[in-house]
């Protein structure tokens, strides 16, 4: 009878053992749950860019990169008003704007240049394999406003997210496709965060004062810039070839182009943006 | 007849099994024997208490030292925050993610793996075939499964610590949608614990309940079908009583609570949305289910507690509990009132303001049933002979931190005043006025009480006053002040009221500020004094003083055998009871106790 | 009269607790009733308060004098009773009449603050939308129209009238909240996806508050106080309480001004809280 109890015994531990083995591992997997592992890029649900197929790509011929591409992104018709935004409930951040600061959404020059546009090349990159940039990106949090307001980076790159502000913030990222991150940072805090899918214009904000908002674009490649003051943008230099470049606007939408570029080319091309 | 059947058949058991040496695993590990499982339930829960002990003091600290967390270094980078001062030293502070939880897996460490396991788990197992004079529990593998349904939820809870973003941080409640959020359906985290923590915290509170489950199932199947000759249920002793009706709550409510965290777990990772408005749930829904255990629950850990002393008082009042039957009917009232008063927890939550008057009338009476229980504890020690050892004293100051706990309720059982008070540091105080001050004073008391039946050795009485005085004192330092805490407004759960060295955080509460710091001091005391405890347990597991079958005089049918009790609980035969167990100063016989199964001749 | 009754308790109390504070007005107990209804709800504090002090002075006594006249003595032997059919029902029945009472006596007072909302044509409505971790506040404007141009929307400040009844329209847009008003007895769950609405009037303006209490930059404050995440500590906000002339002159001046700035972002949801949705779902999920 003993035995017999044993066994039964034994039976149930096991039974039991497994079911919590096989809950653990559910728990353990928990990792890349959500949004794929952090440093490889993968290319599998991206939507535009999948042409050329994910598996045979070849690393990007940097000594064939000799063309470049630059230009500018413009405004047409009535300009939107600029609002001004309105900085309440801390006491130190209202000591940093004495007066309302302007929204940034609509930076747009006396000469109808637009800045804050993020540029970058939407397609005929597919077929390179880039190398992950070892100097991360910086996003400092400082006068109770994210710097810069649009930043582009590439999957797996780092981003320093720094803050210089003698208040209390929460960095909240709140992309569809990558993986959502929120924590607090406190004075001269910095942590390091890494993004794994392409996303364009994903909002990071600040749960402790709402009005901070900056806008991540990631890409699988470092060809993309952001136009500044004046509007203008220069692209890293590409390999003879064709591509589609994209200019995006977070309330203006996105303006595509298709280019041809040969070795040496120096091209200029334009974007327009209207309400 | 059954009952007679029933023994004859375990008896012949008993008679079998100790033919055969069990062997070291058999006999304490996967054990059958409802004596082994209570030790291990006991031993469990008391590390465990270790665990939730000290994540408390890591909530006192930050409430009373916000802006400095000593050994920050120790920490994940990703827990704590790091700030250079003006000297150019690394400053650490705990911050919200940290702060949210601790505070969270105290509370869930507390209530489920150190109160109710301690209270059911530990004695029920421990002292109902004892008590009522039966070999073993109805089902002992059953049994041994309820306990070791424990490791593998405790596994997993612990694993919450070490995934992503850290455990579950909605606070031991987890109202949705806070809890019911999380990141694999969602563009946002609304608190790190949202990616895996959080499930964790689900799927182990799940599994811990099973446990319950089985448990209660044997306590309720073995008290009505196992009773000794001549037991009948009015003279069971009162500790059985209370943990037969804790089982009957537990059977109706923890479905309630699986059903519950099922619906969460399924929120969670298959992308229902029972409790989330996007898909048409409601977060409510959660609240009223979630209570509709977990009110039950708060008794659950009061009523064995409550059947302990007034076993351990009569004994040691050497007095006959006063009001054996309306300390039984008053504890059933609690259980059936205990299932319509779950509201109480949602006066402000935008349920029904006329529902709420009715959660009000019904919460108002079940404050009577306590009541009557404390003037009967009280009408117990009068006029007795009363031996202030530890168990005594462990016991009355649970009569008498009850009472505080219990007035306090009425504070928030009436919804006006509940308005103002709900979700501050009032309500704090009345839960560990009840769970400490009640059911961990309970649980001392019958540690005290109980442990020579245990071991066979007793512990050390001069060790077990000084740390019951201690810990009286440094417990109401500790918890009092909660009450001023939240009549000044201090609202719960927040990761400090006001941090004087930078001026942050709510004016309001900068007076009260100080109190906090008072109460931090004496929460480490408190915690200091338990090490007392722990040296004393252990040195008398092993070198206390031996002690004979029946050291405090008892009357109830665990003290008729040996101790240690042997396999099978009794001899040969099994106990006939004659009377109730509180036969004390009987003036039928010399002594002053007149224990259950001895047969007097007719005078 | 009460109020002294629980300072005294408070007083009785104070000296176990030898802490200094800071000396803010407030300071320990119940802090000032500036509402209302308050004032009923602190008498039903005080009411429970005394009690239960004597119901805890009596217990206590008699526990005391027990644990002193009943100490062991060797050969005495305790009384042999049982219980006593008089005392049981003489102790059920006494408690559940003081129970009773206090539940019927609370009605009035809880009907009153939940059940009495006053009527919105002499109210000042404000929409409250709360999300992690802000209050946010939006007001009519001069036109008394919501969804206007001439809107003011502010962030953790909450600018109400003194002596009229503000109705609060509370909804949330992620998690469950709770508004906090402590001087003014107030507080209300905030629940995602249900629209709620409660109400108050205050009795005194801060300027009043300032100069009684001698400090410049009194607030009255706002708290969050059901968990709402990591930074549901800092979910806090003020109070401001202006005479009816001064409230009028703001509320024009930011009537202006509102067309000027951006309106927060988070006024776009609240139509849609109020029964869907508070977060959008992952893309690779959404077809689940």
């Amino acid at each position: 009878m003993t035995t017999q109890f044993f066994n039964r015994a034994l039976i149930v531990f096991l039974s039991v053992a497994l079911s919590a083995t096989f809950t653990l591992t559910g728990c353990g997997g928990g990792d890349d749950a959500g949004g794929g592992g952090d440093a490889t890029p993968t290319k599998t649900d991206d939507g535009g860019s999948k042409a050329s197929g994910g598996g045979d790509r070849t690393p990007f011929p940097a000594a064939k990169a000799t063309a470049s591409v630059s230009g500018k992104v413009m405004f047409k018709g009535d300009k939107p008003t600029v609002k001004k935004i309105r900085i309440q409930g801390d006491d130190f951040c209202m000591a940093q704007h004495p007066t309302a600061p302007n929204d940034e959404t609509y930076l747009i020059g006396d000469d109808n240049t637009i800045a804050n546009v993020f540029v970058y090349v939407k397609s005929g990159a597919d077929k390179w394999e880039f190398k992950v940039p070892s100097t991360p990106v910086m996003l400092e949090q400082k006068g109770c406003t994210y710097m810069p307001h649009v930043f582009g980076i590439m999957a797996g790159q780092t981003v320093t997210v720094k803050s210089s502000d003698e208040t209390k913030h929460n960095v909240h990222f709140k992309g569809k496709k990558n993986k959502a991150f929120n924590f607090s940072q406190v004075f001269n805090q910095s942590d390091d965060q890494k993004f794994s899918r392409e996303e364009i214009m994903a909002p990071v904000e600040c749960d402790v004062h709402s009005w901070m908002r900056s806008y991540a674009n990631i890409v699988y490649h470092t060809l993309h810039d952001v136009t500044a003051a004046g509007g203008a943008f220069e692209l890293p230099k590409l390999p003879p070839g064709d591509y589609e470049i994209a200019a995006v606007h977070e309330a203006l939408g996105t303006q595509t182009q298709k280019i041809t570029v040969a070795d040496g080319d120096s091209k200029t091309i334009e974007f327009t943006f209207s309400k | 007849m059954s009952t007679a059947v029933g023994t004859a058949e375990q008896a012949g058991a008993a008679h079998h099994d100790e033919h055969h040496d069990m062997g070291f695993i058999k006999k304490y590990v996967f054990s059958t024997d409802h004596k082994i499982i209570g030790i291990q339930f006991l031993f469990t829960g008391l590390l465990l208490f270790v665990l939730g002990g000290l994540l408390a003091l890591g909530i006192r600290w930050q409430l009373a030292w916000p802006y400095d967390l000593p050994m920050g270094e120790m920490f994940p980078e990703s827990m704590v925050n790091a700030t250079e001062n003006a000297a150019g030293e690394t400053v650490y502070t705990m911050g919200g993610e940290f702060y949210t939880m601790m505070m969270t897996m105290h509370g869930s460490v507390m209530i489920f793996f150190v109160v109710i396991p301690l209270l059911t788990g530990a004695f029920g197992n421990f002292l109902i075939p004892l008590q009522i004079g039966a070999r073993d529990m109805a089902f002992p593998i059953l049994n041994m499964l309820s306990y070791w349904m424990v490791p593998p939820a405790l596994v997993i809870m612990l694993i919450g610590f070490f995934v992503e973003g850290g455990h579950a941080a909605a606070g031991w409640t987890s109202y949705p949608t806070l809890s019911a959020i999380s990141t694999a359906y969602s563009n946002v985290v609304p608190t790190p614990g949202s990616n895996w923590g959080q499930t964790c915290w689900c799927i182990s509170l799940f599994i811990l309940g099973f446990s319950s489950i089985m448990g209660s199932v044997n306590y309720i199947t073995t008290i009505i079908k196992m009773r000794a000759p001549g037991m009948t249920m009015m003279r069971m002793p009162l500790s059985t009583w209370a943990l037969f009706i804790t089982a009957i709550l537990v059977v109706f409510g923890t479905p309630v609570l699986a059903s519950a965290l099922f619906m969460l777990i399924m929120d969670r990772t298959l992308g229902g949305t029972f409790f989330l408005p996007r898909g048409g749930g409601q977060p409510l829904l959660w609240q009223h289910l979630f209570w509709f255990y977990s009110h039950p629950a708060v008794y659950i850990m009061i009523l064995p507690g409550m059947g302990f002393v007034s076993d351990i008082l009569s004994t040691h009042a050497r007095k006959p509990v006063f009001g054996y039957k309306p300390m039984v009917y008053s504890m059933g009232a609690i259980a059936g009132l205990g299932f319509i008063v779950w509201g109480h927890h949602m006066f402000q939550s935008g349920m029904n303001p006329a529902l709420g008057m009715t959660f009000m009338i019904s919460t108002m009476m079940i404050a009577l049933p306590s009541a009557i229980k404390t003037f009967n504890w009280l009408g117990t020690m009068w006029q007795s002979n009363m031996r202030l050892n530890p168990a005594m004293l462990n016991a009355i100051s649970f009569v008498a931190m009850f009472v505080i706990g219990g007035l306090s309720g009425i504070f928030m059982a009436s919804t006006p005043v509940d308005i103002y008070i709900h979700d501050t540091y009032f309500i704090v105080g009345h839960i560990h006025y009840v769970l400490f001050g009640g059911s961990m004073f309970a649980i001392f008391a019958a540690i005290y009480h109980w442990f020579p039946k245990m071991f066979g050795r007793n512990m050390n009485s001069g060790l077990g006053k000084i740390h019951t005085v201690l810990t009286f004192v440094f417990f109401n330092a500790t918890f009092f002040p909660m009450h001023i805490l939240g009549m000044a407004g201090h609202p719960r759960r927040i990761a400090f009221g006001w941090d004087k060295v930078n001026e942050t955080g709510y004016e309001f509460l900068a007076d009260v500020q100080g109190l906090n710091e008072f109460m931090t001091m004496a929460a480490f005391m408190l915690g200091a004094v338990q090490l007392i405890f722990a040296l004393n347990l252990f040195w008398s597991l092993f070198a206390g003083k031996k002690v004979g079958n029946n050291p405090w005089g008892c009357n109830s049918l665990e003290w008729e055998t040996t101790s240690p009790a042997p396999h099978g609980n009794f001899g040969p035969e099994l106990p006939t009871v004659y009377r109730g167990p509180y036969e004390y100063a009987s003036p039928l016989v010399d002594e002053d106790y007149l224990p259950q199964a001895r047969k007097l001749e007719k005078a | 009269m009460h109020c002294t009754i629980t300072k005294m308790l408070l007083g009785v109390l104070a000296p176990v607790f030898l802490l200094a504070t800071e000396g803010r007005a407030d300071g320990w107990g119940l802090p000032e009733n500036i509402s209302t209804f308050g004032g009923e709800i602190d008498h039903q504090f005080n009411l429970i308060l005394v009690i239960t002090t004597i119901t805890f002075i009596v217990t206590m006594t008699v526990l005391v004098i027990a644990l002193i006249r009943f100490r062991h003595k060797e050969g005495k032997k305790a009384q042999h009773v049982h219980g006593s059919h008089k005392l049981e029902i003489i102790w059920t029945l006494v408690p559940a009449a003081i129970l009773l009472f206090l539940a019927f006596y609370q009605t009035k007072t809880w009907a009153l603050v939940k059940m009495d909302t006053p009527d919105k044509s002499d109210s000042v409505v404000i929409q409250v939308f709360a999300k992690q971790f802000e209050w946010n506040f939006r007001y009519a404007g001069t036109d008394g129209i919501f969804d206007t141009e001439d809107d003011p929307c502010t962030i953790k400040e909450l600018y109400v009238p003194v002596n009229k009844n503000v109705i609060l329209e509370i909804r949330s847009l992620d998690v469950i909240h709770s508004l906090f008003l402590p001087h003014l007895r107030f507080k209300q769950d905030v629940i995602p996806g249900m629209r709620m609405s409660a109400w108050f009037q205050a009795t005194k303006t801060t300027l009043q508050a300032r100069s009684e209490r001698g400090d410049e930059k009194f607030n009255y404050e706002i708290a969050c106080t059901e968990l709402c995440g990591i930074e549901h500590h800092t979910m806090k906000g003020t109070l401001s309480i202006l005479a009816q002339g001064e409230f009028d002159t703001w509320l024009a001046k930011q009537s202006v001004e509102a067309a000027q700035f951006s309106r927060p972002e988070i006024w776009d949801d609240w139509e849609r809280a109020g029964g869907e949705l508070e977060i959008e779902p992952l893309e690779e999920h959404a077809d689940h």
